[in-house]
């Protein structure tokens, strides 16, 4: 996933990634994060797919973090997708 | 009392003279109307700014660019872009065009996400520009309105005038009560608000068109000057480079008048608030040094 947002931000003409986060993934700025989970969101139909007062502000620093917010979102909706 | 910080060139100054003025003549850290004027918004003293970021990355507090990104979110606009003019042929104005457009696209495709934010229930600044009232996508957009109005003057002008005229369709502008009316400032504060404190600070944003150059005033109600001041300056220095280039205009000046100027002391402490502006004002004494 790591790789999608990094293609996904080169074909969008977004501004390059802000050098190497401690996690080992991309840096990004915030906001790029959240625009990154909003393409997710929208490919899902759901556009908050994320809820950001729920969320460690440090995550949408890095490409690695988005991904992990991304995937525990789509595993919550598939629970309760199954639950209903 | 009223206090006027002398025009300066750099957001750094701007702020650095700005907290001074407030916090060193008051014990309660708090002055009302001051105004600050920056004559090349967008500059910066790179020491002063990283004596900020480090005080905020102590604290705990965002970084200056992200709350920079409050205000106009440029890590959303594609770079590099050429600058609109009304001479430019469909093709040649096509990816401007685009660049705006996409920028708009970018922000409402999170603007739900965004809203579920701390703090952002009543919609962010940037919410309010392009989407007013700012809680859902479909809203007035004040900024593409205001790069159409300018446009649109431009592109009168050099029908009527030569390019000499251009600053004729300034002059127009303040001469047409209609235009005027078009060109109005950026809403940010809704008339029904009676809460004495709390989101939107920025109520006002005012843009002048003078002389082919594009003028802004911003009325903050608050202004934080150690947590929120200083990216609030480069987020409207953005913001005004923006507009002036996809209007085909030169960014002028910014005046910003803070109805309250607040240091902060009840919530970091006086003495690390003037130890911050003790710091960030030896670095401005080292740079001016450096450059007679």
């Amino acid at each position: 996933m790591v790789d999608y947002f990094a293609l996904r931000l080169k074909l969008a003409n977004r501004p390059p990634t802000i050098g190497l986060h401690p996690d080992g993934s991309p840096a990004i700025k915030s906001l790029i994060g959240v625009w990154l989970i909003s393409q997710v969101g929208g490919l899902v139909g759901k556009k908050r797919l994320v809820n950001l007062s729920q969320v460690d502000r440090l995550l949408l620093r890095s490409l690695a973090g988005v991904a992990s917010l991304v995937r525990q979102a789509l595993t919550s909706q598939q629970k309760a997708k199954r639950a209903s | 009392m009223s206090h006027a910080v002398p025009p300066v060139q750099t957001i750094s100054e701007a702020w650095l003279k700005c907290i001074e003025a407030v916090v060193g003549g008051h014990t309660s850290g708090r002055m009302v109307h001051v105004v600050s004027t920056i004559t090349e918004p967008g500059s910066e003293i790179n020491g002063i700014r990283a004596t900020l970021d480090t005080f905020l990355a102590k604290e705990g507090l965002p970084e200056i660019d992200t709350v920079a990104e409050t205000i106009f979110p440029r890590s959303l606009i594609s770079e590099p872009a050429r600058r609109w003019s009304p001479s430019l042929s469909p093709i040649e104005e096509a990816p401007i065009l685009e660049r705006e457009r996409e920028l708009f696209a970018a922000y409402s495709d999170m603007l739900e996400m965004l809203l579920s934010a701390d703090g952002n229930h009543s919609g962010t600044y940037f919410s309010r520009m392009i989407t007013w009232p700012g809680k859902a996508v479909g809203g007035v957009n004040q900024i593409a309105d205001r790069i159409s109005s300018l446009r649109s003057q431009l592109r009168n002008g050099r029908s009527t005038y030569n390019a000499m005229d251009i600053d004729l369709a300034a002059d127009a502008l303040n001469e047409s009560s209609t235009t005027v009316e078009q060109l109005r400032g950026l809403e940010l504060y809704s008339v029904t608000d009676r809460r004495n404190r709390g989101f939107p600070c920025l109520t006002h944003i005012d843009l002048t068109l003078f002389e082919s150059r594009l003028h802004m005033a911003a009325v903050y109600r608050h202004q934080y000057l150690v947590s929120k001041a200083y990216g609030n300056l480069v987020g409207l220095s953005w913001l005004l480079q923006f507009i002036a280039d996809q209007a085909g205009v030169d960014a002028g000046e910014i005046v910003i008048h803070a109805t309250m100027a607040d240091g902060e002391f009840n919530v970091l402490g006086r003495q690390r608030v003037l130890t911050l502006v003790k710091s960030a004002r030896e670095e401005l004494d080292a740079q001016e040094q450096r450059t007679p």
